[in-house]
């Protein structure tokens, strides 16, 4: 069987692979409604670390790994998909590799992960799957949650009205999985069973109707309910977080709370590990180097460049572990499905469905993975729209950055400050994708809402842990690729005398080359009050991924006075400095001008790449143009108007 | 073109007052939302199942529980539905 490859991309996201089965291994694969437990099935059987969550278009990538036991087999994780007539191309994806491949490249077994308490509805795809000449084995999932409603599942009677081998498995808990491993093999070594039949010359939803039929016989005799389901947890909690007035504002406390939680917590840590890198780290350091007999070359590039640049990033990762921590938790216990519900109408008015808010939440969390989920959605249209809007959501990256401004020129108000600056992201992208509306898209019809609601679950420790690693992972994996690369250029550039009598590695940044370089590129950023040679160099670097504007930063102070050491308290009174100078006395005006900017703007190199993926580029081209006009003219705005009141 | 008939008795599922139900006897298919109804009956709502109205959601949408789920519609596609109580 083969399958596109998914591409991997630098970015500060990265979905956790497992073992690779050998070479020769019998290829299942692993298919199932959105939503059902198929990905935390995958996880559970191969060890992978793949991204879940308690929303529906959690995976819209393939993912592969070895299923190890009495024999190992590649596992091949497909899209969710209710059924094979895809509606989206993460469905169309599932149906290529079930479908419409050449008999010799199906998979040897596919399968079905199907959701007991949902059972009817699951079964459809298992309904289509057996008009094809596969083999399958169905994985009933959930059969916990439907016996609390008074259902029960007789997997063996279930099995044989659908005429395919049922095993109930409970992943989160690592339940059955044996069985379903010792029932794959037994398919392996038997003959490919019989298509079921279906009646010739029937209609699409006359053929529908036939395969419901054979669905609500099949669950009919395999299944009894000994209750009848009353108003659950779940439906009290909707009734607030649906509600036409509270479910809006509900939402909006949320995500203030979120942040707040983030900064609030974070920063005192933030400002311990700041403390020790600037000091006792860079001392030691800068004392061992010297002892080593290492030159000042090389002592600069460590301690003016890694340590006060790579350094300072790191500092952010107890700020990044807690937002990644909340984002789980929201994801892991169903409320995200209801904020799609909840943003709709805003989302209508700008062309896009509800679902399409799933895509910018990700974005909130790093843009990559959300360009990706743009999968989710049906139309190319609205891919593309979509995919355009999401660099305008505030990743993490900027967050750190939103943190230091906030703590340096907000101190009593940080929190409020990042979370106004989401606020502005929201409108940001609502306003851009009006305009774009009004103007590329205006024949674009809407897509109906259609959001299956999954009942709220109490997260679970290990997968909001392991989530939150991922995302972690992939932030650690940033700092020690782009930003050590970027963090070295920043160095050289900045060790390299072009005026003044300096030498290399002993020169005033000021008369550095990278001073020069970043001195052409600051009148640009004079009208929004953030011109100096400091903050344009900054942003400059940010083109490749936003965590090196503090890099750049602390290198820049570090070098320009190497006593401070990048110290935190002296990068915040440099900062002052150079906004209060760039801004004509105007400090405050000129950050909420670069803060907007730096909203607005590219996001990083890897977001660009998933966007050549996924949308070509041209229209990367376009979304480039339009983020760096509309982050000028915003910035722009914002400190000419500022600076009359402030 | 529609699936199912519609009778005097049957209402559209948006007019239906939250907490009250019945039986889908139509789901009204035109060239443009046949992948609509298509979803629609993959996640049960089809002609001859059992629906209940919920809580209306923002933009004029409401929450139905189908075949042990909750699903949340918007304005228009509740249109397309019918029910008789």
């Amino acid at each position: 069987m083969t399958e596109p490859q998914p591409h991997r991309v630098a970015s500060c996201h990265s979905d956790g692979t497992g073992a690779v089965a050998p070479a020769g291994a019998p290829v299942v694969a692993l298919v199932g409604a959105p939503n059902v437990g198929k990905s935390t099935l995958f996880n559970a059987l191969t060890g992978a670390r793949r991204s879940v969550g308690n929303w529906p278009g959690t995976s819209v990538e393939v993912g592969r790994g070895a299923w190890k036991g009495r024999r190992v087999m590649d596992l091949v994780d497909l899209p969710g998909a209710y059924s094979l007539d895809a509606a989206s191309p993460d469905e169309e994806l599932t149906r290529a590799l079930l479908v419409d491949v050449p008999a010799c490249e199906l998979p040897e077994v596919t399968v079905v992960t199907v959701d007991a308490a949902h059972l009817a509805r699951s079964l459809y795809l298992v309904s289509q799957l057996r008009e094809l000449p596969l083999r399958l084995v169905v994985a009933l999932t959930m059969d916990d949650v439907a016996r609390r409603r008074g259902i029960t599942v007789d997997a063996e009677a279930l099995g044989r009205e659908l005429a395919v081998p049922v095993v109930v498995v409970d992943p989160r808990r690592r339940a059955g999985l044996a069985r379903l491993h010792d029932a794959v093999l037994a398919q392996l070594d038997a003959p490919v069973p019989a298509a079921r039949p279906v009646p010739a010359g029937l209609g699409e939803f006359e053929l529908a109707d036939d395969r419901f039929a054979w669905i609500e016989s099949a669950v009919a005799r395999a299944t009894t309910q000994t209750a009848k389901p009353g108003q659950s947890w779940s439906d009290r909690i909707d009734r607030v977080a649906l509600h036409v007035v509270w479910g809006p504002l509900l939402f909006l406390a949320t995500m203030w709370a979120v942040f707040q939680l983030t900064t609030t917590v974070a920063v005192p840590l933030q400002d311990a590990l700041d403390t020790f890198v600037a000091g006792p780290m860079s001392d030691l350091t800068s004392t061992a180097l010297r002892g080593l007999g290492a030159g000042r070359i090389v002592t600069g590039l460590v301690v003016d460049g890694v340590i006060a640049g790579v350094g300072m990033v790191l500092t952010f990762v107890p700020l990044m572990a807690i937002m990644f921590v909340l984002l789980a938790l929201l994801e892991d216990s169903g409320y995200l499905a209801r904020a799609a519900v909840v943003s709709d109408r805003v989302m209508r008015l700008i062309g896009l469905p509800g679902k399409a808010f799933l895509p910018l939440i990700v974005g909130f969390g790093c843009n990559v993975p959300a360009i990706a989920a743009t999968r989710v959605l049906s139309t190319r249209r609205q891919r593309v729209l979509t995919a355009l809007l999401v660099p305008f959501t505030s990743c993490s990256a900027r967050l750190t950055v939103f943190v230091l401004l906030g703590a340096v020129f907000f101190p009593d108000n940080a929190g409020t400050v990042v979370f106004a600056m989401y606020l502005v992201s929201i409108a940001l992208i609502v306003i851009t994708g009006l305009l774009l509306k009004k103007t590329l898209w205006r024949a674009m019809g809407s897509e109906p809402l259609i959001m299956d609601l999954p009942p709220y679950q109490r997260p679970t420790l290990s997968l909001v842990g392991i989530s939150t690693w991922i995302r972690l992972k992939g932030f650690l994996q940033t700092a020690t690729g782009i930003i050590l690369a970027t963090v070295v250029v920043v160095w050289a550039l900045q060790a390299w005398p072009v005026r003044g009598e300096g030498e290399f590695a002993d020169v005033p940044v000021q008369d550095s080359a990278y001073a020069a370089l970043a001195e052409t590129v600051a009148p640009v950023f004079a009208p929004a009050g953030f011109g100096s040679w400091e903050s344009s160099g900054a942003l400059v670097t940010g083109f490749v991924a936003k965590e090196t504007i503090i890099s750049t930063w602390a290198q820049t102070y570090a070098v320009a006075d190497p006593e401070a050491g990048g110290d935190g308290a002296e990068l915040g009174a440099e900062l002052r400095r150079s906004f209060d100078e760039s801004s004509g006395g105007h400090p405050l005006p000129a950050v909420w001008a670069f803060m907007v900017f730096l909203l607005a703007y590219t996001p990083c190199v890897a977001t660009l790449a998933a966007q050549w993926r996924e949308i070509g580029a041209r229209w990367t081209a376009f979304g480039v143009a339009v983020q760096l006009s509309v982050a000028w003219v915003l910035a722009v705005a914002v400190f000419q108007v500022g600076r009359l009141f402030w | 073109m529609s699936i199912g008939e519609l009778c005097t008795d049957c209402v559209e599922l948006g007019a239906c007052r939250a907490g009250h139900g019945g039986v889908v006897t139509c789901v009204v298919r035109n060239e443009r939302n046949v992948g609509t109804v298509r979803r629609l009956a993959e996640l049960g709502i089809r002609r001859g199942a059992s629906i209940v109205a919920g809580q209306r959601t923002p933009g004029g949408g409401r929450v139905v529980a189908v075949a042990g789920s909750q699903l949340a519609l918007d304005a228009d596609t509740l249109r397309f539905l019918h029910i008789c109580p």
